[in-house]
């Protein structure tokens, strides 16, 4: 995988998500434009690069955001151990992939955020519906997102993983 | 080859494991306001990318959902109203200014905006929670805890600076810390000047008010009893002595709805929203001073 195109990547979704994002409110909630990205580094790059970039666009999103450190981190960092598990087995340039995958990794962050804002001494308090809304919209432009995305893959150029243990 | 691919895959996965941990239990363990001690300011960064973004989001927002105006007054009576203000704010100053002279330990008070300074707003939070970034920095004087105002009232408090940014914490964020204000309503005297009344509420006059998020907030510590001098309309002011000295009286927002509590019917739940959407604000100003 091609590092300085992922952080071109990385510093687009998250630049978006801070200044696009508040503005593409539904019910409370706005896509995660930084998740798409995630979903679509882990469906396409081999194992380690995928999850080490997934975690670091965590990383860098708990940085942008006022939630504590960590959360948005390990959030990606299992919903790219999902993504790549199921790469063998999607089509992974059909809408219906890019939404099931954007659904499930949504609610597994939004559990995990969850978690976070009930956790009682670390007196966070957030509207606990407001993730999984965000899941659903993210399901609902992953296929736009990631079909684009899709189309600058060459970019990127991931490699399949060919390893013989 | 294929036993060294090995080993580094296998180390790779303990790397891995050991960041995810790590995460894990700095996400669990540290408060956010400890975590944002320990992590850089890096907002500014993206400003090239999340400022024009912000800036697109804004023009589309307000061109499909144009901001209503929730003041039932008359345009008229709102102009007449400024302008009884501008004398009773002229004549006020003039007595401030002589008690400066006679008291130098308060030259901080006064019109707060000349003790703040304007920063853009470069973008929102990127994890969804009601915080706005701008592109100030430590460098520029910006702390933690100073307070930020816009000219229709109260935005919030910097929760995090750095040297390249600092985010705020809206006071609509459930996660900001509660503050206490006071009701209030302009109303026209017998000498026929308009004037702000303070509402004389329960056995204390001030109240306890708590973000909501969805740009509103919400005072619930009130029974029905108490709720009844509270009209629709009706301003909240900042009544905090958390909060500076020259902040105080500073408008938080209007009362936009008044019901009882779901979950305690015996209790009012008085929703109040402040003058604009803060999230969409475009710039703001820090009181530094």
């Amino acid at each position: 995988m091609r590092w300085i195109v992922y952080f071109i990547l990385a510093y687009i979704a998250i630049g978006l998500q801070a200044g696009l994002a508040p503005f593409l409110v539904w019910n409370g909630a706005s896509p995660n434009f930084v998740l798409l990205a995630v979903i679509f580094i882990a469906i396409n790059a081999p194992r380690e690069p995928a999850l080490l970039g997934a975690f670091m666009l965590g990383m860098l999103q708990d940085l942008m955001s006022t939630q504590g450190l960590g959360v948005y981190a390990f959030s990606y960092g299992l919903a790219a151990m999902f993504t790549i598990s199921t790469q063998e087995v999607v089509y992974r340039e059909h809408p219906l992939t890019h939404f099931t995958l954007g659904l499930v990794t949504g609610i597994s962050t939004a559990v995990v955020l969850v978690l976070h804002a009930s956790a009682p001494w670390l007196h966070v308090s957030a509207p606990l519906k407001g993730p999984f809304i965000s899941a659903i919209l993210t399901a609902v432009a992953a296929p736009l997102v990631l079909g684009i995305l899709q189309k600058f893959k060459r970019v990127f150029a991931f490699k399949v993983e060919r390893r013989r243990y | 080859m294929s036993e060294l691919t090995r080993m580094s895959a296998l180390r790779f996965h303990h790397v891995f494991f050991l960041l995810m941990l790590l995460a894990l239990v700095s996400a669990f363990t540290l408060s956010p306001e400890r975590s944002a001690k320990l992590t850089p300011q890096i907002q500014t960064l993206f400003a090239p990318i999340s400022q024009p973004a912000s800036s697109l989001g804004r023009m589309i927002h307000a061109r499909l959902h144009p901001q209503k105006n929730v003041d039932p007054r008359s345009t008229q009576a709102v102009l007449d109203e400024n302008e009884s203000l501008r004398v009773a704010n002229a004549s006020l100053m003039a007595q401030l200014d002589a008690l400066k002279v006679l008291n130098r330990d308060r030259d901080l008070l006064g019109d707060v905006r000349k003790l703040s300074r304007t920063y853009a707003v470069t973008g929102g939070d990127a994890g969804g929670r009601l915080s706005l970034q701008i592109g100030g920095s430590t460098l520029d004087g910006l702390k933690t805890g100073q307070p930020v105002i816009f000219l229709g009232g109260l935005v919030g408090r910097i929760t995090q600076a750095g040297v390249a940014g600092a985010k705020i914490t809206l006071i609509t964020d459930p996660s900001a810390t509660p503050m206490n204000g006071t009701f209030g309503r302009f109303q026209e005297g017998e000498d026929k000047r308009v004037e702000f009344v303070h509402l004389k509420i329960g056995k204390s006059a001030s109240v306890l008010v708590r973000g909501a998020g969805s740009n509103s907030l919400v005072v619930n510590t009130l029974t029905l009893d108490d709720a009844t001098a509270v009209q629709l309309g009706d301003t909240l002011i900042l009544a905090d002595s958390d909060w500076p000295a020259n902040l105080q009286g500073y408008k938080i927002g209007r009362v936009v709805s008044k019901e009882p509590r779901p979950d305690s019917p015996l209790f009012a739940k008085i929703t109040i929203q402040p003058s604009q959407d803060l999230k969409m604000l475009k710039d703001v100003s820090v009181v530094v001073k």
